[in-house]
């Protein structure tokens, strides 16, 4: 089995536009579904009980169900109940609820693994609740919940590859079609394989630049002078 | 007549329905520093709390500077809840000090003592800064304004919680046991930042197991047991005569305890 560049002048065009789609469509669904998650880990945190089973019960459904059944049901059963959806539009908004679930307990428990105390010495100086959030919780938060929310949107990036069962031109879908007319499925598919990783490796060095920023408080000073003064 | 600057009212606190605090009658002036001592599970710390109503009490009421704090009298003479940031203002006239010292972990020991200043009180950026300097030059703490937290002792790292408490200027400090959470060796330093401030006009209310300095410091040192006061005497007059038989016990055990650490200490 050789490389035939010709093969690839035909290839490459179409998975790049597949590619430059499943960045685009990604990019979109992370920031939609991190907004919609912050919010729905307030509602995870509520005090009325109502909206917390409400979250939960949302979460719980979610957490069940594989994603492609969420995106086959987007794309062929929301029709019947009067919302028809273009298929990106589908794909989108069954991989937005999905990760709204995710990305709200990964937010719900770095705030709570905040330290109750934390906020007891900011309440205890008469600081309004808002500020309290935001000036103690939130910037504690952030360092524990961002591992796991860097994981859950590389994830996300490769779970888009589940449009292509609905004719999303996304990046497998595209791979699909330039294996079906070069009958090269070897080389088109490891391209498209690297493809992916390439995204997530550079998507992972992002995450560990700002993991290392958002911790840099914890790290022991560099030129601390030893023990000299108290 | 001086008003008091905290007096309590028949303090009780229950939590799922079993008594912490058991109706707790305390009047601390201002100036004055109030020792609070006794076994664990005697409800010093939630009296602390319900001080300043990070856990509010069941019942029974709270004074500051004869002002009825946390709550408001309506026309029935009820007493209702305040609003909170009417809640809030009043929170920023008491101070606290905690156990685990509670610095934020993110801000910078200058930073710490910034923010009640600047955040709360919306002072300037300069003027916040200025006081927040001079406080940590008070403990000692100038050289390490800029060090976070983990990168202090718990010694410093206390200190520079006494100084945010004192950023506010409040009208009463609550300690809540200050030197429990430290290595022996790191005592001294923050109770000696203590006596300085005792020894000026701060009224303090601590919490703690330093009998020693309780003695030394305090102009009254009160024992709680089971929710209630057992005693309440100058602390001279509270060692050498104390007036109840609990309080001879709760001596006598401490003092023993003094007694087995120096014969085992080399």
């Amino acid at each position: 089995m050789n490389f035939d560049l010709e093969l690839l002048s035909y290839a490459l065009p179409l998975l790049w536009t597949g590619a430059v789609f499943t960045v685009q469509i990604g990019t979109a669904i992370a920031i939609l579904a991190t907004l919609l998650g912050a919010a729905l880990s307030f509602a995870l945190g509520s005090s009325l009980p109502g909206v917390v089973i409400g979250a939960r019960s949302y979460v719980a459904i979610m957490r069940g169900i594989p994603p492609l059944v969420l995106v086959l049901i987007c794309f062929y059963v929301l029709p019947t109940l009067g919302l028809t959806l273009s298929p990106p539009m589908a794909g989108a908004a069954a991989l937005t609820a999905y990760f709204t679930a995710y990305i709200a307990i990964a937010i719900r428990g770095a705030v709570a693994a905040v330290a109750p105390g934390q906020q007891e010495a900011a309440v205890a100086l008469g600081m309004s609740r808002a500020k309290v959030l935001m000036r103690v919780v939130l910037p504690q938060a952030w360092p524990i919940a961002l591992p796991a929310l860097c994981g859950l949107l590389i994830g996300l990036f490769k779970e888009t590859a589940l449009f292509s069962v609905i004719s999303v031109p996304e990046l497998t879908f595209q791979t699909k079609q330039a294996v079906s007319r070069t009958y090269a499925p070897f080389e088109v598919y490891l391209l498209a394989a690297l493809a992916y990783w390439a995204w997530s490796a550079l998507l992972e060095v992002i995450a560990r630049g700002l993991e290392h920023r958002a911790t840099h408080f914890r790290r022991p000073r560099r030129s601390a002078p030893q023990g000299a003064q108290t | 007549m001086i008003i008091p600057a905290i007096r309590t009212e028949a303090l009780r606190k229950s939590f799922d329905g079993v008594e912490i605090l058991s109706g707790i009658d305390l009047s601390i002036m201002p100036g004055e520093v109030v020792c609070i001592v006794g076994p664990s599970g005697s409800g010093k710390s939630t009296f602390l709390r319900c001080i300043n109503r990070l856990s509010p009490a069941t019942s029974g009421h709270v004074y500051l500077n004869g002002e009825l704090f946390g709550e408001r009298e309506t026309e029935g003479g009820v007493v209702a809840p305040l609003q909170h940031f009417v809640l809030q203002r009043q929170r920023q006239r008491i101070g606290m000090v905690f156990q685990s010292f509670n610095l934020w972990p993110h801000r910078t020991a200058l930073e710490n003592v910034m923010e009640g200043p600047r955040v709360v009180q919306g002072k300037p950026l300069a003027e916040a800064r200025l006081i927040a300097e001079a406080l940590l030059e008070r403990v000692g703490l100038s050289q390490r304004r800029d060090y976070y937290p983990a990168q202090l002792s718990g010694g410093q790292q206390q200190r520079v919680a006494i100084a945010r408490a004192l950023a506010m200027k409040p009208e009463v400090i609550l300690f809540d046991e200050p030197t429990s959470a430290l290595d022996p060796e790191l005592v001294g330093e923050v109770l000696q930042v203590m006596q300085e401030l005792a020894a000026g006009d701060t009224t303090m209310i601590v919490v703690t197991h330093e009998i020693g300095f309780a003695v030394e410091v305090a102009d009254r040192l009160v024992l709680m047991d089971k929710g209630r006061i057992v005693e309440d005497a100058p602390p001279r007059q509270f060692v050498q005569a104390p007036q109840q038989e609990r309080s001879r016990q709760f001596l006598q055990q401490v003092m023993s305890r003094g007694m087995a650490w120096a014969r085992n200490s080399p």
